[in-house]
């Protein structure tokens, strides 16, 4: 693999943002749909940037993530293909969401680019929008060493940082490089291609870049598998899963900035089929001695459990949505982790990849059959 | 809410004896959900099922849950009975207190639990059916032939008929292994001769239409009512309409090159039967770079490896030694066999006139073809172990018959099975030998199996003889009443209804970006309604409420 280095004097965000300049200067990209801080300053939205000018402020890597990427990129082709080219610039498990959503027809790919980043983690956007100065200041610390305090729980067990597994056109390599430098690669032929037009000469070995990449991974991994150990003893049945969940107040925000939860309307949301006669609640409460209400909440976090853990990227938009700080997120990752093993199916990897519970395959699962 | 009856059958003593339903009756009583409660021996019988409207009809019931055996027995019987009293055949519940409970579970006490629950269940659902339509169409006549041999040219030419259209679809040429031939055998007549008309026919016949150089995309559907998609060499697809299919794809010669010991391929003068034919014996033996005074004939080629004994080829094999002899008199020819096959009428004579011709016949074991400069050498074991040789000019591998290699995915189109050799597999292989186990798929010909021309005009026959009497015009179709549908106001078209669907019936609108149903493809399997995350598809008779209400009462 072979890059371009890229001077980072004025932060990531200013390379990059000096990349996307060049690459819309070129003419191979019509748009760059990219997150960039709001005037007021305390949090930022996606943009879909076609002035070359408003690049200059833009935040390719925010140190929070209020909107999944996925979902902007939803809204824009959600009736179908653009027929602009639009570059977005998002962090992987924002790219992997968009792959999820693609092989639910709820995105479409066509025309579309996507860069992403060596992403570190976000911040907790609750924390942030309270003092986005000190944050501010605590996430570049963060880029410099590669580690920190005040992570999303999720991020810190997240082993798709970087772009193995993720299907991106072009990557800013950021683990491990010199202090204010980056790398920038053409990962697919088409990326190639746009940064040859833009007159970046990617030529240099990055192989030092991807030893770093392999480190942190690895050290993530670790972090991944010792949260998912302790969790898989707090989860273990329905009375503990019950404690996991008790703070929930049933205000449905997990489903809601789920960038994979595409229902027009949830089931749990939709309609009162799944809810019971007041006779039954009563049968239930005479049985149990007493039941809590409003009586679908496990329903509803198993439901969607049910429903995403197997396309789930793990970003945290549901535990960072979260007022009551349920650890959804790392209960999904949980889930998600164990039936994704048992598939062989990465989401996000590719939209090759059908979604294993769509797809009939006469032999396999032969452990999960009576002896 | 509704009038609801509860009728408790003891199914002779299977219920009565493995199940207290004194007990159930007063409990369910107690409950006070149900209007009445009766039993009888036996609600299947004729007078069981009297019992039964006489009951509904003198209570005034709108709704009845009826505890006894399997639906998959007589779900059907009792909805007519609902039929019969004027009420919709959804509005009752057959509980299977017969097969889930009485015939396994031992304890008596436990039977009468479960089953307690189980008709407790129903009573609950029972009270969220919904009437559905029963929606019927007229039944398609017409036939829809995937081949264009003579197995489907026979097929075509004998459904064919006033009120009756016949869509026969070729991947190449008409004529199938047939146009190849030579003569026929045993009684020696031009195969072109049987052929040509035959085709001419097809061609001049109002109610076929052909489709030649076409193959077969897709076949959706049912009996009565299939839908296939064709796709012609420049890629233009043709939808087309019948209510039966037949598989009329025929086989293809084994080919030899595989198997080293026969040289085929590599040695000047090995011929397989089949080459001999389209060639024609005598331009084979005239156009010789030097003359042919000496031939041997191997049988049994691909036997083996095939794993069966094609049938027709001993036969064929001496209708070629034949004629080299009648048109060479000078010519040798050996006809090297390891077991004769000679079945039916006919076929014993041919092979003693063929030996009054002068053809020899000897036995092996096992075979080997070498190649020289004086000319080709075929070393051969005989019975007994001990060794011969004959020195030839020519050699004809008489070859087996090998399944179409497209059998495998038309079968998959049509949910029917092949063999392990690629054969369609019957219905049952010795009483319903051209029918498949998919209602309305039929098989003629080699498609099913080796055969010679005669076996094949007979099954043939015997195919559009099921398809005329099974297809007659004007017969109405029952519809699946139990099937899915799609909210048009919950579905974002994410397609997942689309791809479980194992009948094609939900297609993705693209225009309203949402899933429709297709009601006459719909078999009400339920699958896109289990799929679907939102709730968007649903099934009519299985509704998350009445399932949710089941289950919750189950679970109590």
């Amino acid at each position: 693999m072979t890059g371009a280095t890229i001077q980072a004097k004025n932060g990531v965000n200013g390379a990059v943002s000096a990349v996307l300049k060049s690459l819309k200067d070129s003419g191979c990209v019509d748009a760059v749909l990219v997150p960039t801080r709001v005037k007021s300053g305390e949090t930022f939205v996606y943009l879909l940037i076609r002035n070359p000018k408003m690049l200059d402020s833009c935040a390719p890597l925010p140190p929070v993530m209020p909107v999944q990427g996925a979902r902007a990129l939803q809204s824009l082709t959600r009736h179908g293909k653009v027929e602009q080219t639009v570059l977005c610039v998002m962090r992987p498990c924002e790219v992997r969401a968009s792959i999820e959503l693609a092989k639910r027809r709820q995105v479409d790919l066509e025309n579309v680019l996507f860069m992403s980043l060596d992403c570190p983690g976000a911040l907790r956007t609750r924390d942030y929008v309270n003092d986005p100065e000190a944050l501010d200041k605590r996430y570049q610390g963060i880029l410099n060493n590669w580690e920190g305090d005040g992570l999303r729980p999720t991020c810190e067990t997240c082993v798709h940082f970087s772009c193995e597994d993720v299907p991106v056109d072009l990557h800013v390599g950021l683990v491990g490089t010199k202090e204010e430098e980056a790398v920038i690669i053409g990962v697919s032929k088409r990326g190639e291609e746009l940064l040859d037009k833009a007159g970046i000469e990617c030529s240099e070995d990055v192989s030092a870049w991807q030893v770093e990449v392999e480190k942190a991974r690895d050290k993530k991994a670790g972090n991944r598998s010792k949260v998912v150990s302790e969790l898989k003893d707090k989860a273990a049945g329905m009375d503990n899963l019950g404690l996991l969940f008790a703070d929930c107040i049933n205000c449905h925000n997990c489903m809601r900035v789920c960038p994979i939860c595409y229902c027009r309307q949830c089931f749990f949301d939709s309609s009162d089929q799944v809810r019971l006669r007041a006779e039954d609640y009563f049968a239930k409460a005479q049985a149990r001695g007493g039941i809590r209400f409003p009586g679908d909440m496990m329903q509803f976090h198993l439901g969607r459990i049910y429903h995403m853990g197997l396309s789930c990227v793990g970003c945290g938009a549901c535990e960072d949505g979260c007022p009551m700080d349920v650890p959804v997120s790392q209960v999904f990752a949980f889930a998600g982790d164990e039936v994704q093993k048992t598939f062989d199916y990465v989401p996000g990897r590719s939209t090759d990849e059908p979604i294993p519970t769509l797809t009939y395959e006469e032999d396999e699962l032969h452990e999960y059959e009576d002896a | 809410m509704a009038k609801i009856g509860l009728y408790l059958c003891e199914c002779g003593p299977n219920i009565a004896d493995a199940i207290d339903l004194d007990r159930v009756a007063a409990e369910i009583e107690k409950d006070g959900k149900v209007a009445g409660i009766e039993r009888h021996k036996l609600f299947c019988s004729a007078d069981g099922k009297k019992f039964l409207a006489e009951s509904i009809k003198k209570n005034g019931f709108e709704r009845f849950v009826i505890a006894a055996c399997s639906p998959k027995q007589h779900e059907g019987t009792f909805a007519e009975v609902a039929s019969d009293v004027g009420l919709n055949p959804q509005m009752f519940q057959l509980v299977n207190i017969r097969e889930q409970c009485a015939w396994t579970v031992p304890d008596k006490e436990q039977a009468t639990g479960k089953a307690l629950r189980f008709i407790r269940a129903a009573v609950t659902r029972v009270q969220y059916h919904q009437a559905l339509e029963q929606k019927e169409i007229d039944c398609n006549p017409d036939v829809f032939v995937i081949g264009g041999g003579i197995a489907g040219i026979e097929v075509a030419l004998r459904t064919a008929h006033k009120g009756r259209k016949v869509f026969l679809a070729e991947k190449g040429e008409l004529g199938g292994m047939l146009k190849e031939r030579g003569l026929l055998f045993p009684a020696m007549e031009p195969a072109g001769d049987f052929l040509g008309p035959r085709i001419d026919a097809l061609r001049n016949n109002p109610q076929i239409e052909l489709f030649e150089n076409c193959k077969v995309k897709e076949v959706l559907g049912f009996f009565g009512s299939f839908v296939a998609l064709l796709e012609t060499q420049e890629g233009k697809e043709i939808e087309l309409k019948a209510g039966s299919v037949v598989l009329a794809t025929g086989a293809q010669a084994f080919n030899p090159k595989e198997l080293a010991e026969y040289g085929y391929g590599k040695l000047d003068g090995v011929y397989t039967a089949d080459e001999i034919e389209k060639r024609g014996v005598g331009k084979l033996l005239t156009e010789s770079a030097k003359p042919v005074k000496s031939v041997a004939v191997i049988h049994c080629v691909g036997r083996d490896k095939l794993g069966y004994c094609s049938k027709m080829c001993c036969v064929n094999s001496m209708k070629i030694a034949r004629q080299i002899r009648e048109q060479s008199a000078e010519t040798e020819v050996v006809e090297l066999y390891r077991d004769l096959c000679l079945p039916g009428k006919g076929y014993d004579r041919f092979y003693k006139e063929t030996e009054a011709k002068g053809v020899k016949f000897a036995r092996f074991e096992s075979v080997e073809v070498t190649g020289g400069d004086s000319g080709l050498t075929v070393k051969y074991k005989q019975p007994g172990g001990t060794g011969a040789e004959l020195a030839v000019d020519m050699v004809v591998l008489s070859t087996g018959l090998a399944a179409n290699p497209s059998n495998p995915e038309l079968a998959d189109m049509l949910s029917i099975s092949v063999d392990e050799s690629g054969f369609f597999v019957e219905e049952h292989a010795v009483l319903n030998p051209v029918s498949t186990m998919t209602e309305g798929v039929f098989i003629a010909g080699c498609a099913r199996g080796p055969g010679d021309t005669r076996d094949t005009i007979v099954q043939a026959s015997a195919t559009a003889g099921k398809v005329l009497s099974s297809l007659v015009p004007g017969k109405r179709l029952q519809l699946e009443t139990r099937t899915s549908e799609v909210s048009e106001k919950l579905c974002v078209g994410c397609g997942t209804c689309v791809t479980v669907c194992a009948y094609g019936a939900t297609t993705l609108d693209e225009s309203r970006h949402i899933a429709v149903v297709n009601e006459v493809l719909c078999r009400g399997c339920g699958n896109c309604a289990s799929a679907c995350p939102s709730g968007a598809a649903k099934h009519r008779h299985f509704t998350t409420r009445q399932l949710n209400q089941e289950v919750t009462e189950i679970l109590k």
